[in-house]
């Protein structure tokens, strides 16, 4: 029975992405264009060669630590929908700590850029969960509010306090070298290692921890939780903590690791992107890393899928949704339901 | 003879194993009250579903003046079915006007003017003599009393040929009792029959013509409410205790002076709140190895004492626990001085439903923290997997816990096995006070038994149980000694085996 | 100010308020049945580049926002379907449908489109010449859809509070088994209410391509379904407070441009933001959700 429910762990995303590249292919083929050739670019520009495949790696790294940040958060019951923003504030702070700490001995100064945008993105987020638990007030709508505050707020800094020196374009003077995290010439930096790390650290608080046990125990019951002397309360602020400093990780990595700057637009929504993420990986730190990987990679791809094949590279977007709309049908309590009833181990329980 | 206003013909339903009702025949003539008696599962509800439409029968025909009804809820109105749930079907956010109005579709049309629909319900409970007071304020707002009344009003202003009431008067005062049942007279001399649910004695000599007695899902007689007396209707509402075998109990061990009691529970109080009921100077003291039952009609206050105690619910009052003092609302303080909660809402308070079977096992505090090296709960603690699920087998092991694996979801268990988790988890924090509120519900008899079994052996271990259950045979078989819950307040003591008073309390007379 | 600032000001929170108000209005719809459609950003979306391709091929932007309507209620029905019917939980549902309506409108706009350097434009809406040259009528000739969104918000509050239909809608979004027990079709209404809000937010996007502007860009929505969601909780779920939501925020965007025109040295980054700060400075104020819909976001199975 184990084996059984691990491999339904694994068929029900990849049939999730099987389905969603066919309806997405639909969608492309309604659109008139040819989705095998579309598809073959964008493996091709995914995977087809080093620089395609260092690429992805740069790619998959943001959405690796976001989508880290989401399923704590879900798995705690917290829709966290704010990991666009504590990106947004993390990426800020570091590209500020920068500039600060830049003089410091150079040992010094990566860890605390990176260090403040972590404590950013936990900030950030330490608000909307105060306002949850302090508060009542939902959690939805307070980290969509707090995205486009922290939206706001870079292009406030860019356009005035952080804005470069030449004061010509709306973005950050280059970070000192020192705040500039190792790379290669490929572009791969060290942050990618350091995302990858945190993978078997979160599966470690989750499953091998006392507060990874509240927060799950929390996320699927919190009055049970509460019964139990467990405060539930206080394990959602430490989930929102946690998922908002590694949401802040994860832009003050981009700011240090890749762009080197910070600038107007800086996330590309990989906040969002992180539900999706999140959700393919059944919410399980090792399921992030893979999934983050297929949408790395299909961000990597759809950029030569549109200089080769002329589809937008936003058609990955519509993978994404399709994904989650799969995702959504294979978890619809109706099908859940007709599960139990047929299921063997349930049917020999009941006998019990 | 004539067409009965309501014929039921071998109406019968089960659930999975238990019968809830067996095959059943009524035959009721309109200008009628008509009450239906019976102690918690006797299988009043599952009546009241039924003729209500909210559930099929397996067999058997209801018919209201010689036309079988066919179809849901919407059908049994439109035959002249009128019905007042035990759990109204109010919105808290409309007002009272509004949800009336939800309920007669038929008379209001599609435009809703404020002025008409607070002229009609005012209407309305003038000519039925029941006070609603300001029709425009909003349900969540009101007391029980005034919002029973609404509901009453709205399956009236159906105009139905058959109005069944589902213990109308659980939440009301005994003016407002008074005044209910007033009108409850009108409507019967008007030509209504009036089927009136109710395991209150009193009020159904009081009100109706005549009885119909229910136990175990059986129905025992029907006698005219004037050729009965209460004493009688008691006995044949509980049943011959003596054909319950009560489990032989030894006397229980007493401790050593040093504590004398493991439970002391004074001027316990708490606030009234939709759904839930305010207890009222609850006391209570119980001995290490005692197991100490509280009887009482489900909503008495049953899951707010649990509560209370649990720290889960704000109190007032006294609870020391082995000499501590814990304070209110603090369910972790309550764990530390050794109390123990069986809740009654295995599923809502109970289990995290998507965490395995041996999660589960460890889900409360003490358990938790015993896991952990430093002996208590830390933000840095890590959890010992492979000791949580030795405990959770050994669990599973010594209470009988038949899992397909300690990996499994704990939904995929059945009740039964659930429960024994809960109970499991709960004794092996080696609680001073166990409290379980109806901790055999659902199970069936093995189940039950080994839960009795469980409680038993806890007791004789020297934890102090306060069995909270509206089961009575249970309660004779474990209890040590008795007491009753009546709308919040305690009654007795009263001796386990003394049927008659223990049905005459619990339904508050005497 | 000049007199002349003030009817600009108004002119353009009219202007700027009105996709807002449709949308809102809409959700608001949506959630006092209990559904709450954090895809309105993704359906305002559709609307905006139905409405333009609508227009495009026909020249009419009224057929273009009829255009705009139907694409977005079949988007609402794909809401519909997920929430109602799978019981999906609604706050993913509606990310995807954002994520999906980002997609689905970039390639289908270069799949119609090509990839043109040029800006296209359609004919939209044009003020109506009321009132003759009264100058202090000026802030008022406006396109014809924002006196219809004007119009919408007695409407909502009719339907809403005055009607059998409002009164049942209100039932479901906070108590569900009780409206089923007496009868009333949860699921229908729910459908109902979604479809309703998607036609609305539809328009709602129809606006910014055929009447706000004349030309459709990708993500052209720019974050208004989210500004949408923030107005109904500013406005208490009330069709009144919505309309000063709206304005409020239209008012807010306007006046970023005013001062700027003005020189006046308040970032308008930091002015753009003060509507979000002061959407949670509401809701944290405010005791709360107390008067969100009981039943709002809930799945039915649990």
């Amino acid at each position: 029975m184990r084996i059984a429910a691990r491999l339904r762990a694994l068929v029900v995303p990849m049939a999730a992405c099987i389905a969603a590249v066919l309806a997405s292919s639909m969608i492309l083929l309604a659109a008139g264009a040819d989705p095998l050739h579309a598809l073959g670019t964008l493996v091709a520009g995914a995977l087809g060669d080093r620089f395609a495949l260092a690429d992805t790696l740069i790619k998959t790294c943001p959405l690796l630590l976001t989508g880290l940040a989401v399923a704590i958060a879900f798995r705690s019951g917290v829709w966290n929908i704010g990991a666009e923003g504590q990106l947004l504030m993390g990426a800020l702070a570091a590209t500020a700590a920068a500039s600060l700490v830049g003089a410091l001995p150079a040992a010094l100064v990566v860890p605390l850029t990176l260090a403040a945008g972590v404590a950013a993105g936990a900030c950030w987020a330490a608000i909307a969960a105060v306002l949850k638990v302090r508060r009542n007030v939902s959690e939805v709508i307070a980290t969509i509010m707090l995205n486009f505050v922290a939206a706001r707020l870079v292009g406030f800094a860019v356009h005035g306090p952080l804005m470069e020196s030449a004061a010509r374009y709306p973005q950050s003077d280059p970070l000192p070298a020192a705040a500039r995290l190792p790379a290669t010439t490929d572009g791969l930096h060290m942050g990618i290692l350091l995302a990858l790390l945190l993978v078997p650290a979160a599966w470690f608080v989750l499953y091998r921890s006392q507060l990874g046990f509240r927060w799950r125990a929390t996320g699927d019951n919190p009055e049970a939780t509460r019964i139990a002397g467990l405060a539930p309360d206080h394990a959602m602020l430490a989930a929102m903590l946690v998922s908002g400093g590694l949401a802040g990780l994860a832009g003050a990595v981009e700011v240090t690791g890749l762009t080197g700057r910070l600038f107007e637009q800086f996330s590309g929504g990989q906040g969002y992107t992180a539900i999706a993420v999140a959700l393919l990986a059944r919410l399980h730190p090792v399921g992030v890393a893979a999934s983050a990987l297929f949408f790395g990679a299909l961000a990597a791809g759809s950029g030569a899928m549109q200089r080769s094949a002329g589809v937008p590279a936003v058609f990955v977007a519509i993978v994404q949704a399709t994904v989650i709309l799969a995702l959504l049908v294979a978890d619809s309590p109706w099908l859940a339901r007709a599960r139990i009833k047929t299921s063997p181990a349930a049917r020999s329980a009941e006998a019990a | 003879m004539t067409t009965p206003r309501l014929a039921v013909h071998g109406l019968a339903k089960r659930y999975g194993a238990t019968v809830a009702l067996a095959p059943l025949d009524l035959a009721l003539s309109p200008g009628r009250i008509h009450g239906v008696l019976g102690e918690n599962g006797a299988g009043k509800s599952t009546l009241v579903r039924l003729i209500a439409g909210v559930v099929g029968p397996d067999q058997g025909t209801i018919a209201i003046d010689g036309v079988t009804l066919r179809g849901g809820p919407r059908a049994a109105r439109s035959a002249g079915i009128g019905v007042v749930h035990q759990h109204f079907a109010l919105v808290g956010a409309l007002t009272v006007a509004e949800n009336l109005a939800l309920g007669r579709p038929e008379a209001t049309g599609a435009w809703l003017a404020p002025a008409r629909l607070e002229a009609e319900a005012r209407a309305l409970a003038s000519a039925h003599g029941l006070d609603i007071g300001d029709p425009n304020a909003p349900c969540g707002a009101l007391p029980v009393g005034t919002l029973a009344r609404v509901e009453i009003l709205r399956a009236l202003s159906a105009r139905p040929r058959v109005l069944l009431l589902d213990e109308p008067t659980a939440v009301l005062a005994p003016a407002e009792i008074d005044e209910l049942f007033a009108s409850l007279r009108r409507l019967r001399d008007q030509g209504l029959l009036v089927l009136f649910v109710t395991h209150k004695l009193e009020e159904a000599l009081g009100l109706c013509d005549a009885v119909s007695v229910l136990r175990g899902g059986g129905l025992v007689t029907t006698v005219a409410a004037r050729a009965t007396t209460a004493r009688e209707l008691a006995h044949v509402m509980v049943g011959d205790s003596s054909s319950v075998a009560g489990a032989a109990r030894p006397p229980a061990v007493r401790p050593a002076a040093s504590e004398p009691f493991a439970l002391v529970v004074q001027d316990l109080a708490t606030d009234a709140g939709v759904g839930r009921t305010a207890l009222d100077r609850i006391g209570v003291t119980l001995a290490a190895g005692e197991i100490c039952g509280v009887a009482g009609v489900d909503g008495n206050g049953q899951d707010e004492i649990a509560s209370a105690l649990a720290g889960a619910l704000p109190r007032r009052g006294t609870v020391v626990v082995h000499g501590r003092t814990l304070a209110p609302g603090d369910v972790g303080a309550a764990l530390d001085a050794g109390l123990a909660l069986i809740p009654g809402d295995r599923r809502r308070e109970g289990l995290a439903s998507g965490l395995t079977v041996w999660e589960n096992a460890c889900l409360a505090a003490p358990l938790l923290a015993r896991l952990t090296r430093t002996g208590k709960i830390t933000w840095r603690a890590r959890l010992d997997v492979g000791r949580a699920r030795a405990f959770a087998a050994d669990l599973v092991r010594s209470y009988r816990v038949r899992a397909p694996s300690l990996e499994h979801p704990i939904a995929a268990l059945s009740g039964g096995n659930q429960q024994r988790v809960v109970i499991g988890r709960a004794l092996a924090t080696a609680p001073r006070v166990l409290v379980a509120v109806n901790p055999t519900r659902g199970l069936d008899i093995a189940a039950t038994a080994h839960v009795h079994a469980m409680l038993v052996a806890a007791a004789a271990a020297g934890t102090a149980v306060l069995l909270l259950s509206t089961d009575l045979d249970e309660l004779a078989a474990v209890s040590d000694r008795l007491v009753v819950l009546y709308r919040g307040r305690i009654a007795g003591p009263v001796a386990p085996s003394d049927r008659a008073r223990i049905g005459a309390l619990m339904a508050g007379l005497a | 100010m000049t007199v002349d600032a003030v009817f600009v000001l108004v002119a353009s929170a009219l202007a700027l308020g009105t996709p807002l108000l449709f949308a809102a209005l809409g959700e608001l719809v949506s959630e006092r049945a209990g559904v709450l459609n954090i895809g309105v950003e993704g359906v305002m979306l559709t609307g905006a580049f139905a409405g333009f391709l609508g227009c495009w091929t026909t020249g009419s932007p009224v057929v273009g926002m009829a255009a705009a309507g139907a694409a977005a209620m079949l988007l609402g029905l794909v809401l519909a379907i997920w929430v109602v019917g799978f019981d999906a939980d609604q706050v993913v549902a509606g990310a995807a449908l954002n994520i999906l309506a980002l997609g689905v409108t970039g390639v289908a706009y270069r799949a119609v489109f090509g990839v043109t350097g040029a800006a296209l434009t359609v004919p939209t809406f044009q003020p109506l010449a009321i009132g003759g040259d009264m100058p202090w009528l000026a802030p008022f000739r406006q396109p014809l859809p924002v006196y219809a969104a004007l119009a919408l918000v007695p409407l909502v509050w009719v339907v809403l509070a005055r009607t059998r239909l409002g009164l049942a809608l209100r039932a479901v979004g906070e108590a569900p088994d009780a409206a089923a027990s007496l009868g009333i079709r949860v699921g229908a209404m729910r459908v109902g209410a979604i479809l309703v809000a998607a036609l609305l937010a539809g328009i709602g996007g129809g606006c910014l391509s055929l009447a706000y502007s004349n030309t459709f860009v990708e993500g052209m929505s720019a974050g208004r379904g989210f500004i949408a969601l923030a107005i109904v909780v500013f406005g208490r779920w009330r069709p009144l407070g919505i309309l000063a939501g709206a304005l409020l925020f239209g008012a807010a965007s306007a006046g970023q441009f005013q001062l700027q025109a003005a020189g006046v040295a308040v970032s308008y980054h930091l002015l753009l933001m003060l509507p979000y700060v002061l959407t949670l400075a509401v809701l944290a104020f405010a005791s709360g959700t107390a008067t969100a819909p009981a039943a709002l976001g809930r799945r039915r199975a649990e």
